[in-house]
């Protein structure tokens, strides 16, 4: 607000508004904050499908594979060929065991396969998957509302 | 801002609001730049043969799997649906046969409670129509468009045709 003096003037802008609409940004940023982004690569254009609603309880102890378009697959942050994938999922395996407690039958792998990839290349990380121990799978899909 | 007297005058206690706002457009930046908006996603639950030989004969009890058969081209696109020997033209006539077998109860002693879907697909075929296929056989949206009818759960792979 502006107002004069008789010697001066002096300019103070009413910050309230201001403040107001940073908060309310704040706020918005902080709910639409997504703590599991890492698990979720842009590269992977998931196949959508009507029935695939989200899951009102998170999977217990979940091992995330990404496989690209390509067949290669996204796995802790690396790129790797499936065939070289036993060794990661085998240290995966024994952080589960060891660290987290966890009887390996209750890890559920969770393949989030492009949807352009053959399916023979997902069916074969499954099988890398099954050889280092792991028995469940889900299969991910994009919710098409 | 609050005032309070003084010696007769009323004095103009002012707030520095400059660190807060600071601090609040740091917040907003930092928000800003780790925004990612995904679209909710779903998981289709899959059992997967394992290699080793079967221990034990199969129960007489047990129905056999629906056998699916996805063919793909060349290309990895969808050349044919087959349930059975019976060829099938799309995903949404494939989920009316599975509706004609399961039938409509969704009971526990339900057919559909026991029913299994054996998916054999070819080597090439990409991934969307498996997952197609997969929304065809496990269940559809009733009819207020929230709320998923289940017709099959147990869902197996066979062992990719090259």
């Amino acid at each position: 607000m502006r107002y004069l003096s008789r010697q001066s003037f002096s300019s103070d802008p009413d910050m309230t508004p201001m403040i107001d609409c940073t908060f309310q940004l704040v706020i918005f940023f902080l709910l639409t904050l997504n703590f599991s982004s890492d698990e979720q690569s842009e590269l992977i254009r998931l196949p959508a499908s009507e029935i695939a609603k989200p899951a009102s309880n998170a999977i217990e102890t979940p091992v995330t594979l990404q496989v690209l378009a390509s067949g290669l697959v996204l796995f802790g942050g690396d790129q790797m060929d499936p065939a070289s994938l036993g060794g990661p999922l085998k240290r995966e395996r024994e952080m589960i065991q060891r660290v987290l407690g966890r009887d390996i039958k209750s890890a559920t792998v969770v393949v989030r396969a492009d949807r352009d990839v053959p399916t023979g290349k997902v069916q074969d990380v499954i099988r890398v998957c099954q050889n280092a121990g792991f028995e469940r799978f889900v299969l991910r899909a994009k919710w098409k509302q | 801002m609050k005032t309070r007297k003084s010696g007769g005058e009323l004095e103009k206690l002012e707030m520095n609001m400059t660190p807060m706002i600071d601090v609040c457009f740091q917040l907003i930046i930092f928000f800003m730049l780790s925004l990612r908006l995904y679209s909710p996603e779903g998981d289709f639950n899959v059992k997967m043969p394992v290699a080793a030989p079967r221990q034990t004969l199969p129960d007489d009890t047990q129905t056999p799997p629906i056998q699916i058969r996805l063919r793909s081209d060349r290309h990895g696109n969808l050349a044919g649906i087959q349930m059975g020997q019976r060829s099938v033209a799309n995903f949404a006539e494939l989920r009316r046969q599975v509706l004609s077998i399961v039938g409509a109860d969704r009971g526990p002693a339900a057919a559909s409670s026991n029913a299994e879907v054996e998916l054999d697909c070819d080597y090439e075929l990409k991934f969307e129509y498996v997952i197609d296929a997969l929304t065809a056989v496990v269940g559809y949206l009733a009819d207020d468009r929230q709320s998923i009818v289940h017709l099959i759960d147990k869902i197996r792979f066979t062992q990719p045709k090259k």
